[in-house]
């Protein structure tokens, strides 16, 4: 039976307390460390360092490779598309952000008002067994412009002109967003931290007088602000990633209006062009970076701060 | 009969394309030739799995294994390739990203094994058709041969339906048709319940303008240009009243006329079904569907409605262009079969064998015999036509495939392969490249703008811009072919074209082409 690994205070002749941790407890810290750190090396820092170092040369699956220096990161730093690809990516970041991300928040705290069967039944939905490939082929009938559902609705119900949906560059971002907002997003984990909030707490203002809105701004928000950091982060990152749902259904288009920096990268290994989808994949990991902190440091999670 | 999978050689032959004593393990990840399943079927072998096991019997020394690697995947058989464990065959395209320009690099880059020692030893040529040499350049650079060709698609053109061309009264197409026939005929056919034509995402950049040879890499569109770093510059300007002709057209079928079926989704895959539902009259598709017996396209509408296939579907080469010009895209495509690089030479001696057996000689009779005696359809004896071998009959069939397919659709494919096919292709006279250069993704926005995108299209300005970028992108590579090689390959390649026009569109040639090439490509290349 391992010792515990919890400190042991002894008092100093001084009077000042200090601690020690056993040689044994060391030992078994590091032991579960050691698999994780390994793992983390070896699939998370030795890729990045490998593909830093194939940035900078004519890389190929095979044969010798010669060293080019910054020739990849010159390339996709002069061609346009490059830069057209990371305002997509910026803009269907932030729209994701807005939509997927704050609305299930709000979402959350009023089903978190419905009576519990009722927001079984709405749970439910999320649990729906859609695989990928049966989603695709759902949503491709349901935007097309000529014979898709959306499209009855907008003509035959709503009275509106013949919509494009995806076939348009000002609205194919927004319809790759949409299908997100139904699916509730991060929706559960927020309502997972909310029933974690202490019902005195929503007792005590409504005694005080606080209105709906009131509670959820000085009550919820506030309770749900470590769970929002977190996922927040995650948000940010991966919808600057975005390649899977775009590339399925757009490929990109229409006029490059849905191409994503990874779309972009992936097109480039395709063409066996490796360096520059390389350098190409670096630059956006420094952009997720510089973004991902800035954004923690103005974000803190204390939610007494 | 082969022995041991290695033909007899001739004096002086180098001994180690010999490989009937080495033991042999041939990796196959479920395609082209899957390995015998452990048991026997309840029902026994089907046509292909007793022509192997008469391969197998014939050569003890190799062994078959199944493998799982993705090799429709390009990332995850990029990976296998890299990591040594490929499997024994894979399709070239996968890594070459289907065009000949992508296919070359890879070969260059050492991605495919060299397989020019087995074309020898199994002397492959001989046996090939001409519609399959017709597609040299994308499995052979110069002499060197990477790739073997267990299909061919004898080139794009479009499906229809005879009966409701019929219906309406419509004359049936000709190899002389262009695409204002095709509106016509689409608008013709346009009913409530149904579309004219159903056409991919990329249809208006690939087979409208590439009917006049313009867009993308193009005849008109991509210029010789040795004094650059790359070779080449691009042109979507010069011609840009011809650009605004054809995409206004695809615009007024699309907004106007209301006689296409198309979105920024359509792909090959989607709009068959399309066909096969009866929601559109027409599409553009390869060829090689019409001769499937088994995939739910153009045979399986003819069995949905009960009528020969003959009297429902009809196919015909892509539409020439308004200037007289072919549109390439009726080429012969030939998505050659690679084999792993790392492979010993025994190893690539027993992978050629088993495709020479199953595709060139014996067992493709044997497959193709027991296929029709177990249906009594000459069409799956003659499927997935025309054949990679010069042989177009079959050992114990009584039939031909104009008997199975109709001397119609024959007629359009000899078309599509003599002349056609004889479209000088770049990749026959200039040198690879190492690397592909820009990607086409400029000229593919704004391809698919002027298709999709509502309301009033700056044309000139959009066009202008895909050059710009275009011209940008290749500033920044730099070619691996030396200038001489370069401008000698070039000019070869725009003779050949001279000759080629001259020949199959004079008034084309004396018009369009001529003038072009006098004023364009001569001072370009110092000639």
């Amino acid at each position: 039976m391992a010792q515990e690994t919890v400190p042991v205070p002894i008092q100093s002749p001084a009077g000042a307390v200090t601690t020690q941790v056993t040689h044994r407890s060391r030992v078994e810290k590091w032991a579960f460390l050691t698999p994780a750190i390994l793992f983390q090396l070896s699939w998370g820092w030795y890729p990045m360092v490998v593909a830093f170092i194939l940035s900078l040369t004519d890389a190929r699956p095979r044969g010798p490779i010669s060293f080019t220096g910054l020739q990849s990161y010159q390339r996709i730093w002069n061609d346009p598309l490059t830069w057209q690809s990371f305002q997509v990516t910026a803009i269907y970041a932030v729209m994701s952000i807005i939509l997927t991300f704050m609305i299930p928040i709000f979402v959350a705290i009023l089903l978190m008002e419905m009576k519990p069967r009722t927001m079984r039944w709405m749970m439910l939905l999320w649990f729906l067994p859609l695989s990928g490939i049966s989603t695709t082929i759902l949503w491709r009938y349901l935007y097309n412009a000529q014979y898709g559902l959306f499209q009855y609705i907008a003509t035959d119900i709503l009275g509106l002109p013949p919509q494009p949906f995806l076939n348009s560059s000002d609205q194919v971002l927004f319809w790759l967003i949409f299908p997100g907002i139904l699916l509730f997003g991060p929706g559960l984990i927020y309502m997972a931290g909310l029933q974690g909030i202490p019902q005195s707490y929503y007792e005590a203002a409504e005694v005080e007088g606080a209105s709906f809105f009131r509670k959820i701004w000085t009550i919820s928000l506030p309770r749900l602000r470590p769970i929002i950091s977190m996922t927040l982060t995650f948000a940010i990152i991966g919808s600057l990633q975005a390649f899977d749902w775009p590339q399925i259904m757009t490929g990109g288009q229409p006029g490059g209006a849905s191409r994503t920096v990874v779309m972009y990268l992936y097109s480039m290994l395709g063409s066996l062009r490796y360096a520059d989808g390389t350098a190409l994949a670096i630059l956006l990991f420094l952009v997720i970076m510089v973004i991902t902190t800035i954004y923690r440091r103005v974000f803190r999670e204390d939610p007494d701060a | 009969m082969i022995a041991a999978g290695v033909p007899a050689m001739a004096a002086g032959s180098a001994a180690n394309t010999r490989a009937q004593n080495a033991e042999v393990t041939l990796l196959i990840a479920g395609w082209p030739y899957p390995p015998l399943p452990a048991e026997t079927p309840e029902g026994g072998y089907d046509a292909y799995q007793q022509a192997l096991s008469m391969w197998l019997e014939q050569n003890p020394n190799v062994r078959m294994e199944s493998v799982e690697v993705g090799i429709w995947d390009s990332a995850a058989l990029l990976t296998a390739i890299a990591g040594g464990t490929a499997p024994a065959y894979f399709s070239t395209g996968v890594i070459g990203n289907w065009n000949v320009a992508g296919l070359q690099a890879a070969y260059l880059q050492g991605l495919v094994a060299n397989l020019s020692e087995q074309f020898d030893a199994f002397a492959i040529d001989d046996k090939l058709s001409e519609i399959a040499k017709s597609g040299r350049a994308n499995y052979a650079i110069g002499d060197d041969e990477y790739g073997v060709i267990n299909e061919i698609a004898p080139g794009n053109g479009i499906y229809y339906r005879r009966d409701l061309l019929a219906e309406a009264g419509l004359e049936e197409p000709t190899v002389d048709w262009t695409w204002d026939d095709v509106r016509e005929y689409a608008r013709a056919l346009t009913t409530d319940a149904r579309k004219g034509l159903a056409m991919q995402s990329y249809g208006l950049g690939s087979w409208e303008l590439g009917a006049e040879g313009l867009g993308g890499d193009r005849l008109f569109s991509r210029i010789p240009d040795p004094s650059s770093s790359w070779n080449w510059r691009w042109d979507y300007t010069t011609q840009l009243a011809d650009y605004e002709a054809v995409i206004n057209r695809h615009r007024a079928m699309a907004f106007e006329d209301g006689s296409i079926l198309s979105d920024v989704t359509s792909s090959d895959g989607s709009i068959a079904p399309q066909f096969l539902n009866q929601e559109v009259a027409m599409m553009t598709n390869p060829s090689q569907f019409y001769t499937r017996a088994s995939d739910p396209w153009p045979y399986m509408l003819a069995q949905q409605l009960g009528k020969p296939m003959e009297e429902i579907v009809g196919f015909m080469s892509h539409p020439r262009g308004v200037n007289g010009h072919l549109s390439p895209e009726s080429r012969v495509v030939i998505p050659p079969t690679g084999m792993n690089p790392d492979l010993r030479t025994e190893e690539k001696n027993a992978a050629v064998s088993l495709y020479n057996f199953m595709e060139l000689e014996e067992g493709f009779d044997l497959r193709r015999r027991l296929a029709y005696e177990e249906s009594g359809d000459l069409k799956r004896a003659f499927e997935i036509y025309p054949f990679p071998r010069a042989k177009d009959t079959i050992d114990g069939v009584d039939g031909t495939a104009a008997d199975a397919w109709g001397a119609d659709f024959l007629a359009v494919l000899d078309y599509m392969a003599g002349v056609i096919s004889r479209y000088p292709e770049l990749g026959l006279f200039v040198p690879p490249e190492e690397t592909v250069g820009p990607t086409g993704a400029a000229w593919d926005d704004v391809a698919s703008t002027f298709s999709f995108e509502p309301g009033t299209v700056d044309i000139a300005t959009l066009l202008q811009q895909a050059q710009d970028i275009r011209n940008q992108q290749a500033a920044g590579f730099t070619s691996s072919v030396s200038d001489e090689d370069f401008i000698a390959g070039a000019t070869a390649y725009y003779q050949a074209h001279d000759a080629y026009w001259a020949e199959v569109a004079p008034d084309f040639y004396e018009n369009t082409f001529r003038p072009w090439y006098e004023s364009v490509i001569m001072p370009a290349l110092g000639m």
